[in-house]
């Protein structure tokens, strides 16, 4: 019940590609055949023009949203793991924390990015802090959900055979978490480029969304989309690396959904 | 039913006391440590911020909300329509929902400057904003929910005779309302962030801006007031959604399936 | 017995009727030349392993599934799609979990536009039949599995069909409410002499309740016996035990092992 977790596709999807591409043409058709200007919505091919021109900033600007995205990942995920044990072992800890992360959830968290900046000053340390800030919740969220959801009937059989509360949370309830864990950790994937790229909207001197802004400051709107373009190759090529991580995972494992 | 209210209520308390004690240990800590109050403003002083700018906060809070209730709305309508078409057709699902998928994984909240560009500063920009933000899970909602009709319950309907629109009537949707509740509630909560980020963006009015504002002259008590009241906006759109599920769940009358889609 | 030799017509008849279901990679050859009929009054039982084809014959029967050889008569006309004349129960109950038993019951008078007046009187008399009496405004999320399965043998009856199909309708409850299940079912038919094919793999129920027990082979199905059952009627529960019916249920079990075998 997790939709969340959106499942990679199985077979190279030639439908929806040929769509796209069908799509793509269409659009380039209508940019000449309208002669819409490039301002407004600049056609394929002047993006891909823009992308190979500024091919050298949008490598260096997608390195440092791309670094700073993923290693704020990594730090949420590892967060939440450790919160979301703590919260499973520890019930006091659950009942400080548990309606904390609930209320959180519901608020504009993406909202408190000004904030971070207050606090930490215009930098690595702020957009860092602000982007595992906005991660962190899905993780510790479903990999909680995930040690809760362990069958009873498995837990009494691993108490009855003399398991320790550890060897329970061992063999029974982190297997069970696994595919929660996992599709908490994708939808962290695409919220800490999320909070990389919004930390520097806000106010940043490197990075994908830094560029963005100052080629929407000049009406370069080729350029708006050859970033946007890179930004989401990048988020989506974190995606499939945790999808990847948990086929490798299951077949370690040989659990199954 | 009490039962569960009770725990509901019971919950809601602990929720609250929790809260509460981390408000009270901001207050004492910014009091005790020698911090300054612009880095971390204590409740007072946000309480203080409050009382100090109404006329400001007023204004561009009304402008948030109004902008967040009427692109939650959109943002519904821009859901269910698709999204009850898509569950009639396999093959425009196979068509469209892999690029459906695909916009949801890809940091969808910076694609807004193009909305800049296309749209202006203005209140259109931060609401087809929202829109896009938002429209998302109550898609998933819709079409997930229309398609998980419980099987036995469909056949009963071909054994009956029943046509389209009887299935549709008189099973589908009743199945189909819980799944769509909850991408409702997510979509609140997605919209206001839409518009949010929408005026971070367009700097132009809302309570985004005045988070910016406020943070770029280092007044932090203004931003978390800003801040506060964005929460409470975010909550009254939710509150709205939760009290129509629990219409819902009256009518209902059992246990209804879970949904959750973020 | 009713005088059946009034009524020319069966009520069903499968002549030479095949099933293939187009899986892939390999076709699934579910159902292999079966030829029968049920005589209008006749309840027939339908016996066999779990998966052996036996629940898509009375699909086919039902109309929900068309069969890809042979020819499928309903009362003398070739059946194409469900029939007004039958009434279906499945293995689960299949109740909608937002509607009262009884507006479970009055279901199919919704589907077909009939008024409710017309049928309460007759909705209310099968509740009470099958002892639901005081549960008519009880969901079906508080009754027990049994009770939902007694609430879905009134809506198959509560158009008053003529033809009654039933699809291994107890196999989902525990054995003591099964064999009572099976009572209701033998005194509900008694009363009102309806024709009956009711898919099983119990030989007690099967030998109970039928005129003539079918027994399947194994898949793809055929009628690998056929054995009338000579008890007379109306029959009561207490016949199981009796030595007659024990040597009937050892000769079936036979039966059904040796086409297990083959």
């Amino acid at each position: 019940m997790s939709g969340s977790a959106l499942p990679l596709p199985q077979r190279l999807p030639l439908l929806p590609l040929a769509t796209g591409l069908l799509a793509l043409l269409l659009w380039e058709l209508l940019v000449r055949w309208a002669r819409i200007p490039n301002v407004l919505l600049p056609s394929p091919g002047s993006v891909a023009g823009s992308l190979w021109l500024a091919a050298p900033q949008l490598a260096w600007h997608g390195l440092a949203t791309g670094g700073a995205a993923v290693g704020a990942f990594v730090v949420a995920v590892a967060a939440g793991l450790v919160l979301a044990t703590m919260m499973m072992l520890w019930p006091l800890v659950n009942r400080l924390l548990y309606p904390n992360l609930l209320l959180f959830q519901l608020l504009p968290k993406v909202a408190l990015g000004p904030l971070f900046v207050v606090w930490l000053g215009i930098g690595l340390p702020s957009l860092l802090a602000f982007a595992v800030f906005v991660s962190v919740f899905p993780v510790a969220i479903g990999m909680l959900t995930g040690l809760r959801a362990a069958d009873a009937n498995q837990v009494r059989m691993c108490q009855a055979a003399g398991g320790s509360n550890w060897q329970v949370f061992r063999h029974i309830r982190l297997p069970t978490a696994m595919p929660y864990g996992f599709a908490g950790a994708k939808v962290a994937a695409t919220m800490a480029f999320t909070g990389a790229t919004v930390g520097e909207f806000i106010s940043a001197n490197a990075g994908l969304g830094y560029m963005v802004m100052q080629a929407q400051a000049k009406s370069d709107t080729p350029l708006i989309f050859a970033a946007l373009a890179v930004l989401c190759l990048l988020g989506a090529g974190l995606y499939a690396a945790v999808g990847v991580a948990e086929d490798a995972a299951r077949r370690r494992w040989g659990t199954r959904r | 039913m009490r039962a569960a209210l009770g725990s509901a209520l019971g919950s809601a308390a602990t929720s609250l006391l929790a809260v509460a004690a981390m408000v009270a240990a901001w207050e004492g800590l910014v009091r005790g440590l020698p911090v300054s109050p612009d880095l971390l403003a204590p409740p007072s002083a946000v309480l203080e911020a409050l009382l100090r700018h109404p006329d400001i906060l007023l204004e561009h809070g009304l402008a948030t909300a109004r902008e967040t209730a009427l692109g939650f709305v959109l943002a519904c309508l821009a859901g269910v329509v698709p999204g009850a078409l898509l569950s009639t057709s396999a093959l425009l699902r196979r068509v469209a929902m892999p690029w459906v998928l695909a916009l949801q994984i890809v940091p969808k909240m910076a694609l807004a400057p193009l909305f800049v560009v296309w749209l202006g500063v203005g209140a259109p920009c931060r609401m087809a904003f929202a829109v896009f933000i938002a429209f998302f899970p109550v898609l998933i909602g819709t079409t997930a929910g229309l398609a998980g009709t419980d099987s036995g319950a469909l056949r009963l309907c071909r054994v009956l005779g029943a046509s389209w629109w009887q299935t549709v009537l008189w099973v589908r949707l009743p199945y189909a309302v819980p799944q769509l509740l909850a991408g409702m509630k997510t979509a609140a909560t997605m919209a206001l962030l839409g518009v949010v980020i929408g005026e971070f963006v367009t700097a132009q009015q809302g309570l985004g801006y005045v988070v910016m504002f406020a943070a770029s002259l280092g007044e932090t008590a203004l931003v978390l007031a800003a801040i506060v009241l964005l929460c409470g906006i975010g909550l009254v759109l939710y509150g709205a959604v939760l009290l129509a599920e629990l219409g819902f769940a009256r009518w209902y009358g059992a246990p209804m399936p879970a949904g959750e889609f973020g | 017995m009713p005088d059946t030799s009034a009524l020319a017509s069966e009520a069903v008849r499968f002549q030479a009727v095949g099933k293939t279901f187009p899986t892939r990679p390999h076709p699934l050859r579910a159902v292999e030349s079966v030829s029968f009929s049920v005589r209008r009054g006749e309840f027939v039982s339908i016996l066999g392993p779990s998966g052996c084809g036996k629940s898509t014959l009375l699909m086919m029967a039902a109309g929900l599934e068309t069969p890809t050889e042979g020819r499928l008569e309903r009362g003398g006309v070739a059946l194409e799609g469900p029939h007004r004349q039958t009434g279906v129960m499945f293995q689960d109950a299949t109740l909608l979990p937002w509607l009262s038993v009884l507006d479970n019951v009055l279901f199919p008078a919704v589907i077909r536009h009939i008024p409710r007046a017309k049928v309460l009187d007759q909705a209310m008399r099968l509740i009470e039949t099958v002892g639901l009496k005081g549960f008519e405004h009880s969901r079906p999320h508080e009754l027990s599995g049994g009770m939902r399965q007694r609430a879905a043998i009134c809506r198959a009856l509560v158009l008053d069909p003529d033809l009654l199909l039933m699809d291994e309708p107890f196999s989902a409850l525990d054995a003591i409410t099964r064999d009572e299940m099976g009572d209701v079912l033998l005194d509900l038919w008694q009363h009102t002499h309806k024709s009956a094919i009711f898919v099983t793999h119990s030989i007690r129920e099967a030998v109970l309740l039928a005129d003539r027990v079918l027994v399947m082979s194994r898949r793809p199905a055929t009628v690998a016996e056929e054995l009338v059952v000579p008890f007379p009627r109306p029959r009561s529960p207490a016949l199981a035990d009796t030595a007659e019916f024990a040597a009937l249920v050892a000769h079936l079990r036979g039966v059904i092992a040796r086409s297990m075998a083959a």
